[in-house]
């Protein structure tokens, strides 16, 4: 187990920018990882030449695989700069757009497919974000969402100078009926929560614990507040799934 | 995925192999998740030696967290 004095400035960087972060899965921070990709790719109906919307693409790992295998059109959406950055390198026939999801700079219908993993939870609205996402979508286009879930409705309360995915997160009931809503018609779900379990628990291996991994990234009174959320009551699941706009 | 290594020279020997214990590889699984980690192995009959302090440190919150205690 190792640890370091963490910077007033680094401790607002958002949790997912942490470049090392990307050493303990090999590739995004994210249950699943690229392997939950392809899953959802996979019963997408997405063919060759589709465009399709990351939203969130983080260093642009999924990118990548939208356009080195499976041949589709990429636009990547990401609120950081830095992000972006990695991701023009390792995806560069992407076109990126910096700008946040409440608010996409998007004609109406413009995509077959949008893409949001492990994103919805940090954008602290999430009916806005997905009637968004319905916005952006052709008729009949898709949406693969993955993210986590609490078991129990409530939010976390931390402090707001870190954002991560377990700072705002919805009840599956809450979601779904956000999709319905939003005039979604859900195709697929998967049940993912072993995924989350496996992720903590390489974080666990290489952080020393998960309190010891929040209170690193997120600075002591933070991280502790986190690790108690996460410990005390609520518990987090995650979730995988495809629904196409109705 | 990441290896985890837990290896550190240790007197520890294997009494079945008479033989001084190497750093090696070895997958960790329980439930349905898997780590990889390097632990100090026997070279000869693949005995794993696995320190009480990892056992009841680290691996012991991975179960708890995996058993959703």
């Amino acid at each position: 187990m190792w640890a370091h004095r963490v910077s007033e400035k680094r401790i607002v960087q958002p949790l997912y920018e942490r470049e090392e972060l990307a050493a303990i899965t090999g590739g995004p921070l994210r249950p699943g990882g690229l392997e939950l990709t392809g899953k959802l790719l996979h019963h997408s109906g997405l063919a060759p030449g589709a465009t399709v919307l990351d939203l969130g693409c983080g260093s642009g790992f999924s990118l990548e695989l939208l356009i080195r295998v499976y041949r589709l059109v990429a636009v990547g959406i990401d609120p950081s700069p830095l992000l972006l950055a990695q991701a023009g390198r390792r995806a560069p026939q992407a076109t990126l757009l910096q700008a946040t999801a409440q608010a996409l700079p998007c004609i109406d219908g413009s995509f077959a497919g949008v893409v949001c993993e492990c994103v919805l939870s940090l954008t602290g609205d999430v009916h806005l974000v997905i009637r968004e996402m319905h916005r952006v979508l052709r008729s009949g286009g898709v949406l693969l969402l993955s993210d986590v879930y609490a078991h129990e409705k409530g939010r976390f309360s931390t402090s707001p100078r870190a954002t991560s995915c377990v700072n705002s997160t919805v009840t599956l009931a809450m979601m779904t009926q956000a999709l319905r809503a939003a005039n979604f018609e859900l195709l697929h779900f998967w049940e993912c929560t072993d995924m989350l379990k496996q992720l903590a628990g390489q974080i666990i291996f290489d952080y020393g614990s998960l309190a010891a991994f929040w209170n690193v990234i997120l600075g002591q009174a933070t991280g502790q507040c986190t690790h108690d959320c996460t410990r005390t009551g609520v518990k987090l699941g995650y979730y995988a799934l495809v629904a196409q706009k109705r | 995925m990441s290896t985890f290594s837990f290896a550190e020279a240790t007197e520890w020997r294997c009494a079945a192999c008479d033989q001084p214990l190497q750093p090696a590889k070895v997958k960790v699984t329980y439930l349905n998740a898997v780590f990889n980690v390097e632990l100090m192995v026997c070279p000869a009959c693949d005995f794993i030696l696995v320190p009480e302090n990892l056992a009841m440190g680290k691996m012991l919150e991975v179960e708890q967290l995996l058993e959703d205690k």
